[in-house]
């Protein structure tokens, strides 16, 4: 057991993995499929510590729930077949499997990518190697450091609304709006708070 | 004269961070819609082959913020960042969808981006935004079509998806987009951006 | 270097009638620490980051005057070296860092300035030694309670080698205690420091000179109530215990005032959160007449109104008036429509917001943004009243109003309970203060 996959540089990794992501598919093989996603699962369990290892278990759980409703699309609907009641065959056995398999090809890339990057360290990365901005790499790190403080405010504002009487749903408006405003305010507040410590393009 | 010249096609420090938030913020509303639809309704219609058409019911969610976000600051280049931050920072998150959802986001960002860059960032009304959904619902349905081997698919099953995904992208990354922007215009909160510029300086005070 | 503002005149928009400053000019002397009064909305903090540089290069137009350090023009610096002149601590300590940690945020500010890679960790090392945070370096920013991310802030302008810094509220938000030692530091370190701030006495005897900006001056707290007698127990705390914080016991009787004191990150607003069922408790919390758990959320909102640090996040309409409108409708079903907004004009005069009726709510300032979620929660006929920080960012005038009006609605039979910093408010002006988080 080691770490060697925190090891690699960020930029490559990331790059090699979107690229790879993106070349297959263009490829339409069940055996590729296969031995993609047992690829990464064997780089997984060899290259990251325990701690990723349950993460990825948690990440597999909603994945196979999706991969097993992709079965059943390609098994009622694909190879021929029409419907739950009508023409299942060989064929669509086998495009439903395909399909799934599929799905956990990607989800093996995946797993790859957001076991294994750290944001820091791939915004770093990508100033150096990829000549990012700095107005962009800061600016992002900046945003994405505000997502704990994010996820209180939203909580916050739903909670609000309700006090006041105002049922909120899973994805009433109303809090987003109320957090796009947050955004708003923060963007220059942050911006303002990082020009007055001398940051420049 | 040179101030509004310059805030036209530069984008400042605020701009970023701004576009990184909505970004940020749409990854949680993305995130935590495909893992409630997958956890709630996918087991309920799997049985039927219906399980992975459920989320094209929500799919607009994942178009909102690469239509939203250029909208109101109506400059080259945010819909592409804006889309593909939101698809990164989802597959960051642990999405169930992974991988695919990043290359997904980068289509569907250049989609909208398309729509937005053929009137040339001056027009944007309901017919770009409308047009700009229904772009991203063609770009990412044709990267799902080939990627997600629905070439092997029922015609009709397919065909269904389609309209089901364009409907939803045109009511909630289309017409709500652009419901809130407006709000937002309307609350004085976009004083500094190009949708809030009319609504600068005091109301009337009648 | 003295820093220096002559015949200033800015507004926010082109076109705007009325410039927000006009004419102003003031002289910061080098070593010196200067405290900047006047009312609220007197243009205070825009003269802050017009004095640090930040504004009109970020936001706004300077149509006269200019600002010059050391006798040259502050607008001919660029950013990174007008930091190592003048710069400022915020209000908001949550929203200054765009880094995880103090170690990677000070990196950041050396690049800023220059100043190349191996150089930076001597640099670093010297500023958290002198500031006695060497333990806070690696610590998640999301950790720190807010005395610390001031710390924090004080510690990068510290390393940018700035000379000058402009405080705006920098201390509103966290304990005496921490400001304190923070204006220990900066006194000692020799800053020239301009200080915009609403608690005055927080300052004495550290201050050397102290300018109005409108010619008015902080009156020293004389608001002396006189407090009614209170009613029958409406709710009562023994033995609580929420996430690992244990609170002393509590009994809040009808009509009466309390005020909840303590360090910041010591459990108020967790506090409140747990009277509206939003935390899991140990103990016991009696609700009126019955223990907290059994009530559903919905029927303890209607007995129990809370207004928030961020007030913001609770408005739901586009302009003032129909902010209010919309909590005395909900409460008042059954009137007619002329009943319910003459309701709505006379709550808005109460704080003299009826000028901003038509102002869409996140136009206030952050002071009249607290006032009118104030008005939103007392339309209605709510017999509870929790309040976090109300007073926050306010002038006399306004924290007076706003204890005006609770105390005569705490005379009417309203039980308010309001968590502060302000301990001589406390004193003042509430039946009981409770001490939580020794």
């Amino acid at each position: 057991m080691s770490d060697f996959l925190f090891r690699i540089n960020p930029f490559y990794k990331f790059t090699f993995l979107v690229v790879f992501a993106t070349v297959i598919t263009f490829i339409h093989s069940f055996w590729m499929n296969v031995w993609v996603f047992g690829a990464c699962i064997f780089l997984l369990l060899t290259g990251t510590r325990p701690a990723q290892h349950i993460k990825a278990l948690k990440i597999l759980i909603p994945v196979t729930v999706f991969a097993v409703s992709l079965f059943f699309s390609g098994l009622f609907f694909g190879g021929g077949a029409t419907g739950p009641f009508g023409g299942i065959s060989t064929a669509s056995t086998q495009s439903g499997m395909n399909m799934a398999t599929r799905f956990y090809s990607f989800v093996g890339i995946g797993l790859l990518i957001s076991l294994t990057t750290d944001p820091y360290a791939l915004v770093k990365s990508l100033r150096t190697h990829a000549k990012l901005p700095r107005k962009f790499a800061y600016g992002m790190l900046a945003a994405i450091h505000l997502l704990p403080h994010m996820k209180t405010e939203y909580q916050n504002a739903r909670l609000a609304f309700r006090v006041r009487g105002v049922p909120v749903g899973p994805l009433s408006l109303k809090p987003i709006f109320a957090m796009l405003v947050n955004a708003f305010r923060w963007s220059e507040m942050l911006s303002i708070a990082m020009i007055s410590r001398g940051f420049y393009e | 004269m040179k101030k509004s010249l310059w805030n036209l096609y530069v984008w400042q420090l605020k701009d970023v961070i701004l576009a990184s938030l909505i970004a940020v913020l749409f990854a949680v509303v993305c995130y935590a819609t495909v893992h409630s639809v997958v956890f709630a309704v996918t087991p309920l219609v799997t049985p039927f082959g219906f399980g992975d058409i459920a989320i094209e019911f929500v799919f607009g969610i994942f178009f909102f913020s690469a239509i939203f976000s250029p909208y109101i600051m109506q400059k080259p280049g945010v819909a592409t960042v804006v889309g593909t931050l939101t698809g990164l920072i989802q597959i960051l998150m642990g999405s169930a969808f992974s991988s695919t959802v990043l290359v997904s986001a980068l289509v569907q960002g250049l989609s909208a981006e398309a729509v937005f860059a053929m009137f040339r960032y001056r027009k944007f009304n309901w017919f770009t935004m409308l047009l700009a959904a229904l772009a991203c619902t063609v770009g990412s349905f044709v990267l799902a079509w080939y990627r997600g081997l629905w070439t092997d698919l029922d015609p009709g099953f397919v065909a269904t998806r389609f309209i089901i995904r364009a409907v939803s992208a045109l009511l909630i990354s289309g017409i709500a987009a652009k419901f809130l922007a407006d709000r937002l215009a309307k609350a004085g909160v976009l004083k500094s951006y190009p949708l809030g510029a009319k609504y600068k300086g005091e109301p009337d005070e009648s | 270097m003295n820093l220096d503002a002559r015949g200033l005149t800015f507004k926010y928009f082109e076109n705007a009638r009325q410039p927000v400053i006009e004419d102003f000019s003031i002289s910061i002397e080098s070593g010196k620490i200067t405290l900047l009064v006047g009312k609220s909305g007197c243009g205070k903090s825009t003269l802050g980051y017009i004095l640090a540089g930040l504004y009109p290069e970020n936001c706004g137009y300077l149509t006269e005057g200019g600002v010059y350090f050391g006798g040259v023009n502050l607008s001919t610096f660029t950013p990174d070296k007008r930091a190592a002149c003048v710069s400022m601590m915020f209000q908001n300590p949550d929203l200054q860092f765009c880094m995880n940690h103090l170690e990677n945020e000070l990196h950041f500010c050396l690049e800023n300035i220059g100043v190349p890679e191996p150089e930076r960790p001597p640099r670093i090392k010297t500023a958290v030694n002198t500031l006695g945070i060497s333990h806070l370096l690696l610590r998640s920013f999301n950790s720190l309670s807010g005395g610390e991310k001031q710390k924090c802030a004080l510690c990068c302008i510290l390393v940018i080698g700035a000379k000058c810094i402009i405080l705006d509220e920098a201390f509103a938000n966290i304990d005496k205690e921490s400001a304190r030692e923070i204006i220990g530091h900066i006194k000692t370190l020799g800053f020239t420091v301009l200080a915009i701030d609403h608690n005055v006495a927080l300052w004495e005897g550290n201050v050397d000179r102290t300018v109005s900006m409108d010619g008015t001056y902080p009156k020293t707290f004389d608001f002396r109530p006189t407090l009614h007698d209170t009613g029958a127990e409406v709710l009562s705390v023994r033995n609580l215990q929420v996430n690992g914080i244990r609170y002393p016991d509590m009994v809040f009787p009808k009509g009466s005032i309390t005020a909840i004191v303590g360090k910041s990150g010591s459990g108020k607003t967790t506090f409140f959160r747990t009277i509206i069922k939003q935390c899991k408790y140990q103990g016991e919390i009696h609700f009126f007449g019955r223990e907290l758990s059994r009530w559903r959320s919905k029927h303890v909102f209607a007995k129990c109104g809370i207004v928030f640090q961020n007030p913001s996040n609770q408005f739901l309409a586009l302009n003032a008036f129909d902010e209010v409108l919309f909590s005395v409708n909900r409460w008042h079903t059954g009137k007619d429509k002329a009943t319910k907004e003459k309701k709505t004009m006379e709550l808005l005069s109460v704080f003299d917001l009826e000028r901003y009726k038509k102002y869409s709510p996140y136009l206030l300032s952050q002071g009249q943004q607290r006032r009118l979620a104030v008005l939103t929660m007392i339309a209605g006929e709510q017999e509870l009243l929790l309040l976090d920080e109300p007073t926050y960012g306010q002038d006399y005038e306004n924290i007076v109003a706003i204890m005006e009006l609770l105390l005569e609605k705490a005379r009417q039979g309203l039980t308010v309970i309001f968590a502060t910093h302000n301990e001589t408010l406390a004193d003042l002006c509430a039946h009981q203060t409770i001490r939580i988080g020794d």
